[in-house]
């Protein structure tokens, strides 16, 4: 969940979504929801030549299971924010774990 | 089956859209994906039949990688455009120049060209909310961590262990550590903890499914 709200700081921002299938999108974050599907507006795809259909898109909807990184503009990153935010999730595992002992914990 | 091919129109219960005359176009081309027909987006699946040549086909929405609106800028007109994880049923690789782009064949894009260009952000949208309605197996994508790491599963420790890695010194990861920071650290520490109000939201929720456990 970490990563959905993350992303949603990043609505609004540049960003560089890359597929799994190497293709690999510039856009403005428009939407993000809890599968990490992302709403891109303003597009334009890195490698147009092999995907010449796609010059005249505008607007897209990327299926978050097939995305692979997404590259973001350092700026619009506040790390002191996400060191907390990793920090209280690793808190809260820990005091689930504490208080459940007889529950297995996820696997990896 | 990602890609079905039909001969009949499926019973569809819950579509959400359907836009009747819709050209679709396939490239690489199909001869089971050209031609007029009506295109179906329900809650299932994508469904396009054409009842004049009886025949048509379903897509399961995890096979749709992208779904786009093109605008009139393209030669085939306003278009709602589908690209596939994998190759269109039908396309045989008898052409002759199909070779050299062996590689740049893996994936089908699938073109739906409505008669009303109105319809398009309607499509769209309509889309977009099935494709929310079908997220992937957890299973069924071998390569895709992202799914496991995300997808509910906000307790992966390979989660924190992946920013721990950047620099494992800069962060604290064990309430042990709270005691190391300086008064300036904690005073900063105070202020995020203010400011962050909806991750506690989701852990909270989380820490909600313990709540059964005194039930019994």
């Amino acid at each position: 969940m970490l990563f959905y709200s993350f992303f949603k700081t990043q609505v609004g921002q540049h960003v560089t979504v890359e597929l799994k299938n190497d293709l690999a999108i510039q856009g403005v974050l428009e939407s993000v929801d809890q599968f990490l599907n992302f709403k891109l507006k303003d597009i334009k795809v890195v490698d147009e030549e092999r995907y010449p259909h796609m010059l005249s898109v505008k607007n897209c909807f990327v299926r978050g299971s097939v995305v692979r990184y997404v590259q973001l503009s350092p700026p619009t990153v506040d790390t002191a924010l996400l060191q907390d935010a990793a920090r209280r999730e690793a808190q809260s595992t820990q005091q689930m774990q504490q208080a459940k002992p007889n529950v297995a914990p996820p696997v990896a | 089956m990602p890609v079905t091919l039909l001969h009949s129109l499926p019973a569809l219960s819950q579509t959400r859209f359907t836009a009747e005359k819709t050209r679709v176009a396939c490239d690489p081309p199909s001869d089971a994906a050209h031609g007029l027909g009506t295109l179906y987006i329900d809650e299932q699946r994508v469904v396009f039949f054409s009842t004049e040549a009886s025949c048509g086909f379903s897509i399961d929405y995890p096979t749709i990688v992208i779904h786009a609106v093109s605008r009139s800028a393209d030669p085939v007109g306003a278009h709602l455009y589908c690209q596939l994880d994998g190759p269109f049923p039908g396309y045989a690789k008898a052409g002759g120049d199909s070779d050299e782009e062996d590689e740049e064949e893996q994936f089908a894009e699938l073109r739906f060209i409505p008669e009303d260009e109105q319809l398009l952000d309607d499509m769209f949208k309509a889309m977009s909310d099935c494709a929310a309605l079908n997220p992937d197996d957890g299973g069924s994508d071998s390569g895709s961590d992202l799914d496991d790491l995300c997808v509910g599963d906000y307790q992966d420790e390979s989660a924190v262990q992946t920013i721990e890695e950047f620099n494992s010194s800069a962060f604290i990861t064990s309430p042990d550590q709270l005691s190391s920071l300086t008064p300036k650290g904690r005073e900063t520490l105070a202020h995020l903890e203010s400011i962050i109000v909806e991750s506690t939201e989701q852990t909270n929720g989380y820490n909600d499914e313990g709540r059964f456990d005194d039930a019994e």
